[in-house]
């Protein structure tokens, strides 16, 4: 096994055995997804159609867990690492610091993935929301969106001192974009200067594309200004977060 | 012992914020030795460690190992024990071994040094239900899964009961034996009279002498201990006021250095004597620990 794979399995293993984990990639999306679409829709209402809302809360729940699986569960599971020491550890290992985060990164994408089936398959199997798209561009904007806000995780992780800040400033970027992307309230009730100040945030993007996908049944590239903005910023942040990673 | 050097440090400089943690400090470690960095609670020990295993940074200084300066191809391959514990509780023992040997492009059979340790029955136990003495031994294990040629150990019987602490010391022997050169820091002064070779002496960040123990006590020896114990409360104050250079107190046992038994000490022990109710007279050979505790002490009263 190379050190890559055993530090992939070991991760992947640790956040098996994670209560906190496993809460924030599964049952905290299963728990909106319930909340959202029992408020916003209602339980076995007849099958979604072109127009149906309820498939833009679904999409809704889909960015918010992918959004909570990548910054919540790197700024604050690496920081609090960070501070015991793992990393220090870790960092006399010949483990390079590409290996590490990619590991991570690949860990949480899977974690995503799963999440994504369980909020589109609860959608489909409880409220009779069958979502549009296909599964190739689903796949890949899911992937997009985890490597950017992964990286905004362990961003978060690498610049925070105590995992206290950095559970801190995780929350404030999650929830303004939470409230700012559409995921929750709809874009059109903004006024215009908080729209236009929405769409500099990541979450916009990926929750206009994936709505372009599930809602409107449309393809990505029907928006490759937001598809090209979301690639760019998951590029830039990567790299910062590749570049910010200290070991501690 | 070889000779050659496996680490040489010269003018090595800390600071965090306005605090001098390292003072140009200086030493070399020998290839195949134990070497003790032996000081206070807050004398930079564990800073300068982490210097040395190269995960802390520094502001001035050279480190060279096996005369290759840090930062060049050449540098060894370490092994460490951290004062904290820095692993995985809700990994098993068994898990900890496979994952971090995985980590090193050498590996080690560390399966032999499982029976010098305390866990061979403990291998599917995660660490979170280990002992302290349990997780210090691991660490130590952990430490060795890359076959290191310089293991550092900051720390290794902080906390622990006498006889896990005795096999730590037995496990550090042995791996000297393999050849190993090993460096570890320690506050415990017969910790490292038993098992170093050289000791460096740390106060303040300071580096006050490096040599083995019997030349440190030779060279700061005033000769001999004598130790006193009274069955009444005595003040240090008092007995230095007798005219008795600087008299050290430790659970009731009241200790001052003299160059000699001469008459001039049997003439202060018999004051002593006269004046207070003494219980025990105990004259020996200065020990490490004695010399230790007095020049750090005059250190901190600088």
């Amino acid at each position: 096994m190379t050190r890559f794979q055993s530090f992939f399995y070991m991760q992947c293993k640790l956040a098996a055995r994670s209560k906190i984990a496993l809460f924030w990639s599964f049952a905290y999306p299963a728990a909106m997804l319930l909340l959202m679409l029992s408020v916003f829709g209602g339980i076995n209402k007849a099958g979604a159609n072109i127009n149906d809302p309820r498939l833009l809360t679904a999409t809704g729940v889909l960015v918010i867990t992918i959004m909570s699986g990548g910054i919540f569960a790197l700024a604050t599971v690496l920081s609090a690492d960070f501070a015991t020491g793992v990393y220090d550890r870790l960092k006399i290992t010949d483990l390079k610091p590409f290996e590490v985060i990619l590991a991570l990164m690949l860990r949480q994408l899977l974690i995503i993935i799963m999440g994504a089936i369980l909020v589109l398959a609860g959608a489909k199997f409880i409220f009779s929301v069958t979502p549009r798209g296909d599964f190739a561009s689903l796949l890949l904007l899911t992937t997009i969106g985890s490597v950017l806000f992964c990286s905004i995780g362990i961003l978060v992780a690498n610049l925070c001192t105590r995992p206290a800040t950095a559970a801190a400033v995780a929350n404030v970027i999650f929830l303004v974009m939470m409230f700012l992307s559409g995921s929750t309230f709809p874009k059109t009730f903004f006024p215009g200067w908080l729209k236009a100040g929405a769409q500099i945030l990541p979450a916009s993007h990926l929750f206009d594309l994936l709505a372009l996908q599930l809602y409107d049944g449309q393809s990505i590239a029907d928006d490759l200004k937001s598809f090209s903005l979301l690639l760019a910023m998951a590029g830039v942040l990567l790299v910062a977060a590749v570049r910010t990673f200290k070991w501690k | 012992m070889n000779t050659s050097h496996a680490i040489t440090v010269t003018g090595l400089s800390k600071r965090y914020g306005k605090v001098e943690a390292l003072k140009a400090i200086s030493f070399d470690v020998y290839r195949g030795e134990i070497f003790a960095l032996l000081g206070p609670n807050g004398s930079g020990k564990t800073t300068a460690l982490e210097i040395l295993m190269n995960i802390r940074s520094y502001e001035q200084g050279k480190i060279t190992y096996f005369d290759s300066a840090v930062g060049s191809d050449r540098l060894p391959r370490i092994g460490a024990v951290f004062q904290t514990r820095m692993y995985y509780d809700s990994l098993s023992v068994r898990e900890h071994i496979k994952y971090y040997t995985n980590f090193y492009r050498v590996k080690s059979d560390i399966r032999k040094y499982l029976n010098q340790v305390d866990l061979g029955d403990k291998l599917d136990v995660q660490y979170g239900s280990l002992s302290g003495g349990q997780k210090q031994q691991l660490s130590i294990l952990l430490a060795l899964v890359n076959d290191p040629e310089i293991l550092f150990l900051d720390e290794p019987s902080t906390a622990l009961d006498p006889q896990v602490r005795l096999r730590i010391w037995d496990l550090i022997r042995a791996l000297k034996d393999e050849g190993k050169t090993i460096v570890f820091s320690t506050h415990y002064i017969e910790e490292a009279e038993a098992l170093a070779d050289r000791v460096s002496i740390l106060s303040k960040g300071e580096l006050i002498v490096t040599d083995s123990p019997s030349n440190i006590i030779k060279k700061y020896n005033e000769g001999y201990d004598v130790e006193l114990s009274f069955d009444e409360e005595v003040s240090v104050a008092e007995l230095e006021r007798l005219g008795i250079g600087s008299v050290r107190c430790s659970r009731g046992l009241h200790t001052f250095s003299v160059s000699a038994i001469d008459d001039s000490l049997l003439q202060l022990v018999k004051e002593i004597s006269n004046k207070f109710m003494v219980s025990r007279i105990n004259i020996g050979k200065s020990s490490l620990q004695s010399v230790f505790i007095r020049i750090t002490e005059e250190r901190s009263s600088q």
